[in-house]
């Protein structure tokens, strides 16, 4: 049986595909390549090599440079044009065809890896809307503001693209509110919830269902089918990203340590080892599970403190609350009435 | 210069009470020399070096507005003054050696002035390759290079906030109103995806150019964000902001922009929105600029919404 999960270091990511638009936007830019790839162990020779591989790891670090070295407050979101459709060609054609939102959001669960690797795309529906998490490889929501911009109005500014009316949604970043606020407004079209220990965009569910005026059911289905053939030998988690569905599926009987790591074949040390590579522990990714849990459903209102303390496996709601100041520095109340 | 200068009073006043500070506390702690004891060489080098330190100051003030690297050079400057002026003191009056006062003012000051100054530069220089193509239209008698959008050259949202709120107050002291205008390319992510970043930048560059040729001296243009641009109107009316908004509109659809590598012209239009400020004394006055902005931000979005309409 293949390993259900892949490690952030490695190599499974075609370096000319995935840096493209990150290349072209420092060429029109005057940023050296160099300059962006500093750190990854790469060098703008390597590029030109169209077999060169890269790690999600070092893609993660040439974003984070990306940041640095671009200055302008306007970099990030001009690369949101490059990303969508994207550069891998049944992933691009697929989406291109979508017939409604709906099948381009599931696209983008299934297949969004080959087109988006740093990102899963996770949704959870509540009576009006849709949740559509962007979760990082790494499941570090704070540190990737960046990509999360990036990604967020390539996902805004694609949608409006293929008709749709994006005018009744809204956007939660789990960064803090950066100097350059109005960027968003324009890029977005709308202004972002900062500070929410989450990222994600919510769509009212009517929009999901609406068909769009460039789709078309077969081209997309064939597209898909291809997707499918390309994606049949990797998996499509990173190891973090294995733990966290995990523990997302089963919170309220969440597995320990040592039961993931015997599904893994893993001793529990080496398991533990695995993670602390990609920077994590146990510990902070069943944090990440039951803080995102926490917001969402602070969000769709419909819980009490006490019933999301029992649907996250707490003991009682004091111990919630304790555990949502830790992670967020502020009560659930206080969260609830600044959203 | 003299009109320069007044902008700058209260600098010249500062380092002016300085000196004499630093004047009489020498005074007060030392004493006069005898004449056959002053050296007059030393003097006269000395004087000189103090003499040409008040002239690149007060040439410094005159030469810039406020601003940061001012402010920095000016330090820096009036802590050579300082240093300097110590030295010339020494030759006058006869400290005696057990006070610190003048070793400490002769040489404390020098390399801090130094660094100060070096920052200065540093800054200066900066400023200078970004200032390339400074307007008046831009800046509108403040400067801050920090604020300057690479593209562009124009200013930021941040900055664009700032302005807004002097001209508000001071419009509002006199009862006059003060109008915003947003412009926004239409379709111009479908451009940068045709043609790529580098020409939409060109594009915004050179939209730059032909706004600016159609505003008033009076008006401030800021590239607000992407391509959106927002122009402070000082003493200006609703129906004057339309039909300046208008002209704008006219001008920038008649535009043939030429791509590199592509001989046809490219045309655009583009989406204007105005908002003014109606001396309404219920809006608090913190808020003003955000709600001035807020409705500017909302007229465009209806304004989008019935072109596309318009194109459907």
């Amino acid at each position: 049986m293949p390993k259900p999960y892949y490690a952030l270091a490695d190599k499974r990511i075609f370096a000319q595909e995935s840096l493209l638009g990150l290349l072209e936007l420092a060429h029109s830019r005057g940023v050296h390549p160099d300059k962006l790839l500093k750190g990854s162990s790469l060098f703008s020779g390597d590029i030109e090599d169209a077999s060169t591989m890269l790690s999600a790891q070092q893609l993660l670090t040439i974003f984070k440079n990306a940041k640095r070295s671009f200055g302008a407050d306007d970099s990030s979101f001009l690369l949101g044009q490059y990303l969508l459709p994207g550069n891998h060609p049944q992933f691009a054609s697929a989406i291109l065809a979508s017939p409604t939102l709906l099948d381009l959001i599931e696209l983008l669960q299934k297949f969004g890896f080959l087109s988006q690797p740093l990102i899963e795309f996770k949704s959870v529906y509540d009576d009006q809307n849709l949740y559509l998490q962007l979760l990082p490889v790494d499941i570090d929501d704070y540190a990737n503001d960046f990509l999360m911009e990036s990604i967020s109005s390539a996902f805004f500014s694609f949608s409006r693209w293929l008709g749709v009316d994006t005018s009744s949604w809204s956007c939660l970043h789990a960064f803090k509110e950066p100097k350059y606020q109005e960027q968003f407004l324009v890029h977005y079209g709308l202004r972002p919830k900062f500070a929410s220990h989450i990222n994600a965009i919510i769509i009212p569910r009517a929009s999901l269902s609406e068909q769009l005026p460039r789709g078309s059911r077969a081209r997309f289905d064939l597209a898909c089918k291809l997707c499918k053939q390309n994606l049949a030998e990797k998996s499509s988690r990173s190891l973090s990203l294995w733990v966290y569905q995990s523990l997302q599926d089963e919170l309220s009987q969440a597995p320990g340590l040592e039961e993931l790591a015997e599904r893994l074949e893993l001793s529990p040390a080496s398991f533990k080892r695995h993670l602390k590579a990609e920077g994590r522990s146990y510990q902070a990714i069943l944090d990440s599970v039951r803080r995102h849990m926490a917001v969402y459903y602070l969000h769709t209102g419909q819980l009490s403190t006490e019933q999301i303390a029992q649907k996250l496996n707490y003991h009682d709601k004091h111990n919630f609350k304790r555990s949502f100041r830790r992670w967020t520095g502020i009560n659930p109340s206080v969260y609830l009435a600044s959203s | 210069m003299l009109q320069q200068l007044k902008k700058h009073t209260n600098k010249l006043l500062l380092i002016l009470l300085l000196l004499s500070a630093q004047i009489l506390i020498t005074l007060a702690l030392g004493e006069s020399k005898q004449w056959q004891e002053v050296d007059w060489l030393d003097i006269a080098g000395e004087g000189g070096a103090v003499w040409l330190c008040m002239v690149w100051l007060i040439v410094l003030l005159a030469s810039r507005p406020h601003g940061p690297v001012t402010s920095l050079l000016f330090w820096g400057f009036s802590c050579f003054l300082i240093a300097s002026g110590q030295d010339l003191l020494d030759e006058f009056i006869r400290l005696p050696d057990a006070t610190i006062w003048s070793h400490a003012v002769e040489s404390i000051p020098m390399p801090i002035g130094m660094l100060l100054m070096s920052i200065g530069l540093l800054h200066w220089y900066r400023e200078q390759q970004a200032l390339n193509e400074q307007l008046l239209k831009r800046e509108r008698g403040n400067r801050d290079h920090r604020r300057l959008d690479k593209i562009t050259g124009l200013a930021d949202a941040h900055y664009l906030r700032t302005q807004l709120s002097i001209e508000l107050k001071k419009a509002r002291a006199e009862g006059l109103p003060t109008s915003i205008l947003m412009l926004d390319i239409d379709e111009f992510r479908n451009f940068n995806r045709r043609l790529g970043i580098a020409e939409g930048d060109r594009l915004l560059s050179e939209l730059t150019e032909l706004i600016l040729l159609n505003l008033r001296r009076r008006d401030l243009l800021c590239r607000y964000a992407g391509d959106r641009f927002a122009i402070v109107m000082p003493a200006t009316c609703q129906e004057m902001a339309v039909l300046v908004a208008q002209q704008l509109e006219d001008v920038c659809r008649h535009f043939a922009f030429r791509a590199r590598n592509n001989d046809s012209a490219q045309f655009h239009t583009v989406s204007t929105a105005v908002a003014t400020d109606g001396l309404d004394a219920s809006i608090e006055e913190s808020y003003v600029v955000d709600k001035l902005l807020e409705r500017a931000n909302y007229g465009l979005a209806k304004a989008k919404e019935r072109r596309s309409l318009k194109v459907a």
